[in-house]
């Protein structure tokens, strides 16, 4: 048998709680972390105390809340999947996450603009350059790079290895933990730590969701709902988090007895924007679904639920259940399809990796949450959601699909492994 | 899921904008002939900054430029994207792949995206009478955000337009590791099609900081070099006068492809992309390893990576940021990886000649160091006229050398930490 990677670790940090378990519970009452807010509603992260998360007071100038979040997560899937440092260097450890846009704070740059002005109170450049920029922080620039939190997180937990950041989607996430995988498989590094991040939510985040025209505004009847699949859907909802995992091959889990119920089988990705709407085409998504499948060597029957991108756009829903019926074709066995964006939001570069973890939580458990609040399914989407209550069902495997609204589509399968003694 | 097989993955098209040219052939003949594309900015670019020259793209090829993606240009054309299309598209034409038409899931993408353009007008148009800014105002009105803002360019826009010009509708990843992305992003293309997840993959990076915010950037960093040298001799990788690094623009890809993808459509081959490492300092975010060792480590992983002995590498294209900490911390990482052999090397900084592209900097030199085991030439360093005791290899200084290059190690390391090195052969 050829050799596995599983997943022996897992930090999440979102609206609904800042552990695995917290979430879990939340998910399965059917919580919803999504709260009402002035122009969209959004599901924030709150509470996260970063004193406790041994931030140099150096450094603490320059970290964002995606930092804190990610640092949590990282943090949480390096110490749960217990790994004795006496027997694995810095250098075979790796990392890799999506990481979402960084946006400035207008307070940041605000005493610049104001110095950079002249009397008419249009912007001088000559003022900017000779005095106005300095108003700006010398760490500031630091803050705007997304991989500078992903290096504070890896100083702290002392990581040296193979490693990189992708941007800023879903789809990114999805690509780290696939890229981990395969570090491990191709024996790059002992254990990797992979999954994502989403970007703060603020006026300029909230801004570039209206521009790209996907966000459910305060206006519509269910504006505080993001409703995925539903016939009152209007668009998505940002929301803030985290998800992390700590991988490593299934022998060498097995070996040092770290628990894990969940392996990492297969991947596909692909681009293909909808020109038509901001969100990848029918295409696009079904290509890296069957991607997914023929890197597993499973057949469409296999899988027994789809955890959707699901990210409540007109569109993107229509495009990716279309997608599902196309790889799923009829008369076969159609899977159940859940999304997390309900009870969560939109975590963009934090989505795919939570959807993962929560993935792994449903495989153990052999349940799947309902989605989040009322809820009433657009009959003309031909997928079958799991909807008022949670389901008890045999999860065997798992497709993950997440998302760009730019055209980059991922899917990812997780199956069920079971622990040596088990076999 | 596929893995452990390795495919070979060979270079078959290169394409380049940058502040020597938009051509391939006369970027290679000017970096051979040691000249520099760093010019003194225009006074409406630059005005009173401290920073007062750049590798800037001139602006006919600017205008070429957008003339070509005017579809994707949209008013003003955000320089970071439109680079990204022109030197992908000049690759995949260099590489003779169909520029446009069908569908191609077997084809890909991986790209370094910079960082965008932070604009203060941004800020500046919705203050109210007492300076604030207006929230409210502001996001009634976010259509009325700047074309090439931050706000509404996401990262991986470019890499989804390449994709849609030019059909390439599988794999797509953006990379975003600050100066290390561009190598990176040549190193995760490299392992997409040496693992069968793509046949071919246009990789590479691209930038532009050259606006108000961008030019200040790395002054509040300390990093930039704010002497008022001659602006062709401001950057002097290595020189015991060095004085910080300067900034260019544009962007480098290269078609990455699978051996016999290539070989049965009868491409000509560059070379062979043998091997990459990356590691990370877990230092600090705000300096280099004093003594290289992340470097030292990514370096040491291309060459496992390979399987190839450091003997064997007869160039390296350096990091050479022309900074006081880089330079001196490349060069012990050199040492500590090569040893004896480190003396035999030729070491030269693509930089000196055409700046720092940052995100998109491993994208040109990755050319460079194509051309130069391609070709037997190496480009120089320019402006090393004095010798700094802690810079103590052959950097090549200020003329070409002809020499024959079997192996060339390509260096890019990031501010955070992160470091990558990339290894091309001879093929064949």
């Amino acid at each position: 048998m050829s050799e596995s990677v599983v997943i022996t670790g897992a930090g999440i940090t979102t609206s609904l709680g800042h552990t695995v378990s917290d979430v879990w519970a939340a998910l399965l009452s059917g919580r919803s972390g999504i709260k009402k807010a002035d122009c969209s509603a959004v599901a924030p992260v709150s509470g996260l105390d970063p004193t406790g998360l041994g931030i140099h007071p150096r450094d603490a100038r320059i970290m964002g809340k995606h930092t804190h979040m990610l640092i949590k997560a990282s943090q949480d899937a390096y110490t749960s999947a217990c790994i004795d440092r006496a027997e694995v260097s810095p250098e075979d450890i790796g990392f890799y996450a999506g990481m979402g846009m960084i946006d400035y704070s207008v307070d940041d740059l605000l005493p610049c603009v104001l110095k950079s002005l002249c009397g008419d109170g249009a912007i001088d450049y000559d003022r900017f350059f000779a005095s106005g920029y300095r108003e700006i922080h010398p760490l500031w620039p630091l803050s705007m790079l997304n991989n500078i939190s992903f290096c504070q997180a890896a100083i702290g937990l002392n990581i040296r290895g193979e490693n990189t950041v992708f941007s800023p989607h879903a789809d990114s996430g999805l690509i780290a933990i696939a890229e981990g995988v395969r570090t491990i498989l191709e024996n790059r590094a002992r254990i990797v730590l992979a999954g994502g991040v989403s970007e703060v939510i603020s006026p300029l985040s909230l801004a570039r969701g209206n521009y790209f025209n996907i966000l459910a505004t305060a206006s519509g009847t269910s504006a505080a709902a993001c409703s995925p699949f539903g016939v009152n859907r209007q668009g998505t909802l940002l929301g803030e988090g985290s998800g992390i995992t700590s991988l490593e091959l299934r022998s060498h889990a097995d070996a040092r007895g770290a628990l894990y119920s969940t392996m990492i089988t297969g991947f596909g990705i692909a681009c293909h924007r909808d020109v038509q709407a901001s969100c990848p085409s029918v295409y696009g998504i079904s290509t890296a679904m069957q991607q997914a499948l023929r890197s597993a060597e499973r057949l469409p029957q296999d899988i027994d639920l789809i955890i959707a991108h699901g990210d409540g756009t007109l569109a993107g829903d229509r495009n990716e259940a279309e997608a599902i019926q196309a790889v799923f074709a009829e008369g076969q066995r159609q899977p159940n399809v859940y999304s997390s964006k309900a009870a969560l939001g939109n975590l963009l570069a934090g989505a795919g990796a939570v959807d993962i973890i929560l993935g792994a939580c449903m495989i153990e458990h052999g349940t799947v949450p309902p989605v989040a609040g009322a809820y009433s399914h657009d009959s003309g989407l031909k997928v079958t959601m799991i909807k008022d209550r949670p389901e008890s069902m045999k999860l065997q495997r798992i497709m993950i699909n997440a998302l760009s609204y730019e055209g980059q589509c991922s899917s990812l399968i997780i199956e069920a492994a079971n622990q040596e003694g088990d076999r | 899921m596929l893995s452990g097989q390795k495919r070979r993955v060979v270079v078959t098209g290169l394409g380049l904008a940058t502040s020597l040219g938009l051509e391939l052939d006369e970027n290679w003949q000017a970096v051979l002939a040691g000249k520099s594309g760093i010019r003194r900015l225009s006074h409406e670019k630059a005005g009173k900054s401290p920073v007062q020259a750049a590798g800037q793209v001139v602006d006919a090829d600017w205008n070429k430029i957008r003339d070509t993606f005017e579809k994707e240009a949209g008013h003003e054309g955000e320089r970071r994207t439109l680079f990204a299309l022109w030197a992908a598209g000049s690759a995949l034409r260099d590489a003779g792949l169909p520029e446009t038409g069908s569908r191609h899931a077997r084809y890909g993408v991986s790209l370094a995206a910079g960082l965008g353009v932070n604009r203060i007008e941004d800020i500046h148009r919705w203050l109210d009478t007492g300076r604030n800014f207006d929230y409210t105002r502001f996001s009634r009105e976010y259509s009325r955000i700047a074309d090439d803002s931050i706000i509404r360019n996401n990262s991986n826009r470019p890499a989804a337009l390449i994709a849609e010009r030019f059909g390439l509708n599988g794999f797509n990843s953006t990379i975003t590791t600050a100066c290390a992305s561009a190598t990176q992003a040549l190193g995760i293309g490299f392992r997409a099609v040496q693992r069968g997840d793509a046949d071919m993959i246009v990789a590479g990076g691209a930038d532009s900081m050259i606006n108000p915010v961008g030019l200040i950037f790395f002054v509040l960093l300390g990093a930039a070099s704010v002497a008022s040298d001659e602006p062709s001799s401001l950057c002097r990788p290595f020189d015991r006068k060095r004085s910080g690094l300067v900034m260019g623009e544009g962007a480098g890809f290269a078609v990455l492809e699978e051996e016999s993808h290539a070989v049965n459509r009868g491409a000509r081959i560059y070379a062979e992309v043998s091997g990459y490492g990356s590691s990370m300092d877990a230092y600090q975010v705000t300096a280099p390893h004093p003594k290289g060792a992340g470097a030292e480590v990514s370096m040491k992983r291309a060459l496992l990576d390979c399987g190839i002995s450091a003997g064997h590498i007869d160039y390296i294209n350096a990091h050479g940021t022309s900074t006081k900490l880089n330079d001196a911390a490349e060069t012990l990482a050199i040492k500590n990886v090569f040893g004896e052999a480190a003396r035999g090397l030729a070491v030269s900084s693509s930089k000196s000649m055409i700046g720092h592209l940052l995100a998109a900097s491993g994208g040109p030199e990755f050319v460079f160091t194509v051309m130069s085991v391609n070709q037997d030439q190496i480009h120089p360093t320019i402006n090393l006229h004095n010798p700094d005791p802690k810079c103590d290899l052959d950097y090549v200084p200020n003329e070409k050398r002809l020499k024959t290059v079997r192996a060339a190690l390509s260096n890019s390391f990031g501010f955070g930490g992160q470091n990558s090195s990339i290894i091309v052969n001879k093929y064949g």
